[in-house]
């Protein structure tokens, strides 16, 4: 240490400032502590190939938002069709690594790791379909994968993180998938109601992009899945009810998900039966939404006919 | 002046909802609080039950300038079992250094701490980092509150690049590997420290960061250290070897110019010793002249005398005359004509060369010195006959602008039409070629700024009309027409009068006559008034 500090006697903390959390909440001048001024970071943040149809997904953290996109892609090309990197596009290697992870683990059972505040991770790929239908045909999917923390912080008018805004204020087709899980969807409502007003700030309007509301972790319910449409409208019509109506207006679609039977076994949970039925509906609902034609087309009439033989 | 302090925060992963949280417990400026990036984990690497991982890192915000120093450990959400959840502290230094061994014993008293206040057989109490129960008192806190040791050649700017060491991570081992890794951030963004094997073998199986391995009899991180400062010795080296190609090629140049000279010299000297010797011969051969024509002379005298007074044989005389003068011719004919050179070539003189390549000029200059050298000399040989050249373009130049000059007077006494064509190409100065031969309607004109975008409706041109009389100058029923429509012309065009009456003239070319190149008004309405509309 320096001269200067040598002739001073140590201090003790209960003279001085006790150490106390900054609390910036209570601070009038900044609205949150979870308030993020985004650090310029040049030109980082701009969106390149923007020529696919981009996959966002909207919870917070732990409401299984890495899960479904785990699934999702593990449906798709385990029996959908096929998943390849997009030629032209290469991800980078946390993208890379990420989806090795998604892939390998979940077939043993493992659940995804929680995802790292602040980035997104980009995953460009492409889908093509066992369907032969020429209705049927392969699609770039972008898949952007987020923190749950983020999502939490556009709590009462806070801004996102810088990089998933410039996502957001990029004209790219978007696909939205919002996550709430069946244990705590009540108290997700707010939250939901807000991100579907900021994206009405942001310009991007329902018409122009697809939505599905998805309840997560459906498997507390008791059940493995529905048993009738009704019992999906009435929990979302009774935990979420702002975000219910805002949906039913703008026709957006309702699901729900589960990915099979969860065990603890002492400090880690596994998958027991893993279940893809939910993310079935959800991939369905996605090539859908992009191309119009359903992943199960049956084809045209004269395909129908030579598909016969 | 920069503000020295230090920053003291708590982070941890909390799950559900809130996921990774950091707080600030002690702080100098909030805003620069505020601003300093995520202490998360990416998925590069992971913590593990029973493992620490350590971290030093570069940030700049605003003028400040942080280096970080990070604990990270074990711990559950409370909702969930997932793994790779952490508990952490990290106290942040602004612009100066403290001493690291003071840093980490704060350092690890604070989240020894934390973890006791804040945890319960491994799991968060608490849903948010800003519900942590802090410790009251650290002991060390004032060795390194005031931070005092000056941080030396650390480029602050983010690489993007990370390093995880598997080391010893002991409190005196630790404040070794935190102090050289300064010069290390000038590479990495965050180095890592963890003692944890699964740690190290997760990082090596993710393969995102780098891993290095210092115990035992590897010392990698010595190697990396001695790495950085091998490239810094060999960038240095590098510079010493251009510095002495140059030192080189300079000399070898002043070899060069000086034997330049010295040819050239010697050259001339050359030349000025012929021309003395030619000069010395040529005087000798005064005298011989002299000799000859007395000679002559002298043989010619006798052969009047003999025939003024010997009445000599004319033809004997005439003939001895002519032999005289034969032995004349031959003898003087001998001599040869001084030839000297009575200048030294000025244009051989050479020219010292002392133009260093500086550094931005690109490398393949250096390659082709010699042949640039070569150009120069042909510069400085060609000088003599540009300055002809000059002249001459000169005069040509200054004859043709005489001859347009004596055109242009001549046209315009001639013809108006035709002024009117070089006037408008003197305004436009892009008319092609073509245009030029044909009538004044087709002459592009200038745009109104702004375009005119409507026409005076009837009953504002029928003001207009009335306040017209027959014979008046263009100018003077622009000036009527801005007079009578202040908001739709005059206020748009004013200062652009010359330029609107040309547009003017366009739409009712029926209503004006020409005289001497100025148009009159004579007939007619003037229905298309050109306005604009807001």
């Amino acid at each position: 240490m320096s001269k200067d500090n040598e002739n001073l006697k140590p201090l003790s903390f209960e003279n001085e400032e006790e150490l106390k959390p900054l609390s910036l909440e209570n601070n009038t001048t900044h609205q949150s502590n979870d308030d993020f001024v985004p650090i310029s970071k040049g030109a980082n943040n701009e969106i390149k190939n923007e020529d696919s149809n981009f996959v966002f997904f909207f919870g917070v953290s732990a409401s299984g938002k890495s899960v479904i996109l785990s699934s999702i892609l593990y449906y798709l090309s385990s029996q959908a069709g096929v998943l390849s990197p997009k030629s032209g596009t290469p991800n980078s290697k946390e993208a890379q690594v990420l989806l090795a992870d998604f892939f390998e683990n979940i077939s043993k059972g493992i659940l995804p790791n929680r995802t790292t505040r602040d980035q997104v991770t980009r995953i460009d790929l492409k889908f093509e379909p066992n369907n032969k239908s020429k209705k049927v045909p392969p699609i770039n999917l972008t898949f952007l994968e987020t923190a749950g923390a983020n999502h939490q912080d556009i709590n009462k008018g806070n801004q996102y993180h810088s990089s998933i805004d410039s996502y957001l204020n990029a004209k790219i087709p978007l696909n939205i998938l919002i996550v709430t899980s069946y244990d705590s969807a009540h108290k997700e409502d707010s939250l939901i109601y807000q991100f579907l007003n900021r994206l009405v700030e942001k310009g991007i309007e329902s018409r122009f992009v697809n939505i599905i509301l998805v309840i997560s972790k459906w498997d507390l319910s008791g059940k493995g899945g529905v048993t009738s449409e009704d019992e999906l409208e009435s929990f979302i019509s009774e935990r979420l009810p702002m975000t219910n109506n805002r949906i039913n207006a703008y026709e957006f679609s309702k699901t729900y998900f589960t990915i099979g039977k969860i065990e603890t076994n002492g400090n880690t949970e596994k998958i027991t039966n893993l279940n893809l039925d939910s993310a079935e509906i959800i991939s369905k609902w996605l090539y859908e939404c992009i191309t119009g034609y359903p992943l199960d087309y049956e084809g045209t009439f004269w395909e129908r006919i030579k598909f016969s033989f | 002046m920069e503000n020295t302090s230090c920053y003291i925060f708590a982070f941890a992963t909390f799950g559900h909802p809130n996921d990774f949280r950091q707080t600030p417990f002690k702080y100098n400026n909030p805003d620069v609080a505020k601003q300093i990036k995520v202490f998360d984990l990416s998925n590069a690497i992971k913590v593990f039950p029973n493992s620490t991982i350590y971290s030093i890192r570069k940030e700049r915000i605003g003028n400040s300038k942080l280096i970080s120093y990070s604990i990270y450990t074990f711990a559950q959400e409370q909702a969930s079992k997932r793994d790779g959840t952490f508990i952490g502290s990290s106290i942040i230094l602004e612009n100066k250094l403290a001493e690291e061994k003071y840093v980490i014993d704060c350092l690890n008293e604070f989240n020894q701490k934390l973890t006791e206040n804040n945890l319960f057989n491994g799991v968060l109490k608490v849903n948010h980092s800003k519900d942590f129960i802090p410790n009251g008192t650290l002991t060390d806190f004032d060795k390194i509150k005031n931070p005092q040791i000056e941080i030396v050649d650390l480029n602050f700017n983010s690489n993007n690049n990370s390093l995880v060491v598997y080391c010893d991570t002991s409190p005196n081992k630790l404040a070794i590997f935190f102090s050289k890794s300064i010069d290390l951030l000038n590479i990495y963004d965050t180095i890592y420290f963890t003692n944890s094997d699964e740690v190290a073998k997760f990082v090596l199986q993710k393969g995102i960061f780098k891993l290095i391995q210092n115990h035992g009899d590897k010392l990698e991180f010595e190697i990396e250290i001695n790495n950085l400062i091998e490239e810094r010795k060999r960038k240095r080296e590098q510079s010493i070897s251009e510095f002495e190609g140059e030192v080189q090629r300079i000399n070898d140049d002043k070899t060069r110019t000086i034997q330049e000279f010295k040819n050239q010299i010697e050259q001339s000297e050359r030349t000025h010793f012929e021309n003395q010797n030619k000069l010395k011969e040529s005087k000798e051969d005064i005298n011989r002249i002299g000799q000859f024509y007395d000679d002559f002379l002298n043989k010619t005298k006798p052969l009047i005398n003999q025939l003024r007074h010997n009445n000599e044989k004319l033809e004997v005389v005439k003939q001895i005359h002519n032999s005289n003068k034969i032995l004349f011719n031959n003898s003087v004919g001998e001599l040869k004509k001084p030839n000297y050179q009575t200048t030294i070539n000025p244009i051989a003189k050479p020219k010292p060369k002392g133009k260093l390549h500086t550094e931005h000029q690109p490398q393949e200059f250096e390659h082709r010195g010699g042949h640039r050298r070569r150009e120069e000399r042909e510069e400085v040989e060609g000088k003599v006959y540009k300055i002809n050249i000059y002249k001459v373009a000169t005069f040509v130049l200054a004859f043709l602008l005489i001859v347009t000059w004596v055109y242009f007077l001549f046209f315009k006494s001639n013809s108006e039409n035709e002024t009117e064509v070089i006037q408008n190409q003197e305004q436009l100065n892009t008319i092609p070629q073509e245009q030029e031969q044909k009538p004044v309607e087709t002459i592009k004109l200038e745009d109104l700024n702004p375009i005119s975008n409507s026409m005076l409706n009837e009953n504002d041109y029928r003001i207009v009309a009335k306040n017209l009389k027959a014979n008046m100058k263009l100018d003077e029923v622009v000036k009527v027409i801005f007079n009578k429509n202040p908001t739709e012309i005059s206020s748009v065009y004013s200062g652009q009068e010359a330029i609107y009456s040309k547009h003017l003239l366009e739409h009712n070319k029926q209503c004006f006559e020409e005289k001497e190149g100025i148009y009159y008004f004579s007939k007619g309405t003037l229905n298309q008034i050109p306005s604009y509309k807001k």
